[in-house]
């Protein structure tokens, strides 16, 4: 995006703005299918309904207040990081899933390595040993959680 | 008098029995070691132990967890000023002054006083716990639902007042903690409301996925995108005790910042974050000349130090004495106490003197053994510090997934962790601060509750909440409060405090 032609593309509450407003449309209109009950005895939709006004009013505020409130956000997403840590954890999910602890560490770490561009494979391959043999010890051994340790 | 004596006496026969002291003392090693760590806070520690604590006895569980909060506040003191990065937030204004003092050759001593001053603060803060809790569960216990839903009204108010960032968009984020926390099952009508179809939400989010995720992921990906250089501590530590002149000059800022510390503590939304700064203002205010603050003023390590510690400890008073919690920490003691089956609130000290007073005298005698251990160890901390991020944020991650998966067993909080980290790390983009959100996560239940239980009593009139004497003048303590946050000259003041204090 071009600073100079869209110098409000920045602004921190045009984002958060947008997100809450967006946020508090979510909630009234989910919020649809849930009672109101009465007032002096409110259904499950009540109070939800009322926060979803608030968090949608606060977010059409801040929206109003990007035109002259100038506080910028750096716009910029460290991608590798990102990905890389969330995919740590989306592995750690699915192979524990599927089998144990010691497999979930090892694929978790092998994905979380590239996270940091330093890192070398030899790193991810110590780091998942040391953390493997730690986690049974403590866990398993330690503890005595109730872990699958290979295979469930 | 005599009662609090003996209940003290009795706290103590709880606290000193070698179990209790061990988990004690663990739990104070490691709360240095996170603090002494940046990038790892006590949020994410505490979440990550829950699961440890489950083999455990309620009290030695809550008496470790508790001296992970203190002890990170006296750890955090040691990387502000060996090298300049605050290693918790609450020791941020520390390293003004703090990494001063090092860089003039005289590191040991602002270590000292860092830890003499926190210890004061802790001995200090101890006795106000033990003195305020009782007449506030006096207190208490006349409220009824609509001066809880006041005080609740006003806690995160005040919470959000008295945080950094835009008070707005912190206000927008407590109301959307508040819509997360009824996500699930409602208590009332036993219907599940806003699931999106996901069975794993019928319990509700849980409150640790949400927690580490928006503290534990988040952190990890914005401190790899600010690149983890190795720190690097330059300086010798050469005599590790403050000379004379230094002592004169720390002394009275310890003692008013741990006044400070302990009434901003008690407040709802108040803890060691807050204390620090207000008590590092308040020396440049007092000082006779402040232009000495910047360049290595032992009163600018010794009042944020003392005024954290207090602030750390007297926030339980909230927790202990009315069950609610004061700031994202106490929020997850909170969450400890429900998995071990006790109910926060004014009924703990009744039901569960030896929890309660034994947590209390757990305290002084955690502040003891910081200060005599954390010293000598400084040669370990230093070495710990050297790890490079690059090999710490696997592991950190890792014990995030196992921490999140024992909880209740299941995979699906380990995703929806990502899933909150994802949004934490854009949240802290957009300029949002995670911490009033999971505060009001932890209160949504609360605060429908006592909503829908005033509008019984009341046959659905909202003119109860103005009625009820208590709750009115909560309700207009807030109100107050954001007006006056709002004023122009004010809100200057507030954000000038939060720059670096």
């Amino acid at each position: 995006m071009e600073p100079r032609r869209w110098p409000r593309v920045r602004r921190a509450d045009l984002w958060s703005g947008a997100l809450f407003a967006a946020l508090g449309a979510v909630v009234l209109w989910t919020g649809t299918n849930y009672s109101q009950g009465v007032p002096s005895r409110i259904g499950p939709g009540y109070v939800p309904r009322l926060l979803g006004f608030l968090i949608g009013g606060l977010g059409l505020f801040l929206l109003a207040r990007a035109w002259w409130a100038t506080e910028e956000i750096d716009a910029s997403l460290a991608w590798r990081p990102l990905i890389f840590v969330l995919g740590s954890i989306l592995a750690f999910a699915l192979v524990f899933q599927a089998t144990g602890l010691v497999p979930a560490i090892l694929a978790s770490v092998a994905v979380a390595n590239s996270a940091a561009p330093e890192n070398r494979w030899t790193t991810a391959i110590g780091l998942a040993a040391i953390l493997a043999f730690f986690a049974w010890a403590l866990f398993v051994k330690g503890l005595g959680l109730p872990l699958p340790v290979w295979l469930r | 008098m005599s009662e609090l004596a003996q209940n003290l006496l009795f706290g103590f026969g709880v606290a000193v029995t070698p179990q209790n002291l061990l988990f004690c003392l663990i739990g104070a090693l490691l709360g240095t070691l996170v603090g002494v760590l940046p990038g790892l806070g006590p949020v994410a520690t505490i979440a990550m132990l829950l699961p440890v604590t489950f083999s455990l006895p309620p009290v030695a569980a809550l008496i470790m967890l508790a001296g992970l909060y203190y002890g990170a506040q006296y750890g955090g003191s040691t990387t502000a000023i060996l090298v300049n990065i605050p290693g918790e937030s609450s020791s941020v204004v520390t390293c003004i002054d703090g990494h001063m003092m090092a860089r003039n050759g005289r590191a040991g001593s602002a270590l000292a006083i860092a830890a003499l001053g926190s210890f004061f603060a802790g001995c200090v803060s101890t006795a106000v716990v033990a003195l305020f809790s009782q007449p506030l569960v006096r207190i208490a216990g006349s409220f009824q639902s609509p001066d809880y839903f006041g005080l609740l009204v006003f806690g995160m108010i005040a919470a959000v007042v008295l945080a950094q960032g835009s008070i707005v968009r912190s206000v927008a984020m407590v109301v959307l903690g508040l819509f997360l926390g009824l996500i699930g099952t409602d208590m009332a009508s036993g219907q599940v409301r806003f699931t999106f179809g996901i069975a794993a939400l019928a319990d509700g989010v849980g409150f640790v996925p949400v927690a580490m995720g928006l503290f534990g992921i988040a952190e990890i990906i914005a401190s790899l995108e600010r690149g983890g250089a190795r720190p690097r501590v330059a300086e010798k530590i050469s005599r590790l005790w403050p000379t004379r002149e230094e002592a004169r000059q720390a002394w009275p800022a310890v003692v008013r910042g741990t006044g400070i510390g302990s009434l901003l503590g008690i407040l709802p939304g108040g803890g060691a974050l807050i204390s620090a700064f207000a008590a590092y203002a308040l020396e440049k205010k007092v000082a006779r000349e402040p232009a000495r603050f910047g360049k290595g003023a032992v009163e600018g390590v010794a009042a944020p130090e003392s005024a954290n510690n207090a602030g750390a400890q007297t926030s339980f008073i909230p927790l202990l004495a009315m069950g609610i919690p004061p700031n994202p920490v106490m929020a997850l003691m909170l969450g400890a106490m429900t998995i071990h089956g006790i109910v926060p609130g004014p009924k703990v000290m009744t039901d569960r003197p030896d929890l309660f007073w034994g947590m209390i005298a757990s305290m002084w005698l955690g502040n003891l053994m910081l200060l005599v251990i954390n010293l000598p160890l400084i040669g370990i901390w230093v070495r710990i510090l050297q790890i490079p991020y690059r090999w710490l944020y696997s592991v950190i991650l890792i014990f995030c997934c196992i921490g999140v998966y024992t909880v209740n067993n299941t995979t699906a909080d380990v995703l929806i962790m990502g899933v909150f980290g994802l949004f934490g790390y854009l949240l802290i983009k957009i300029r949002c601060e995670p911490a009033p959100l999971i505060l009001g996560f932890i209160l949504g239940p609360m605060l429908e509750e006592n909503f829908r239980r005033s509008l019984i009593v009341s046959r659905g009139s909202w003119s109860i909440f103005l009625e009820r004497p208590i709750c009115a003048a909560f309700l207009a303590l807030s109100v107050l409060f954001l007006l006056v946050v709002l004023l122009p000259g004010i809100r200057r003041g507030r954000d000038q405090a939060f720059q670096e204090g």
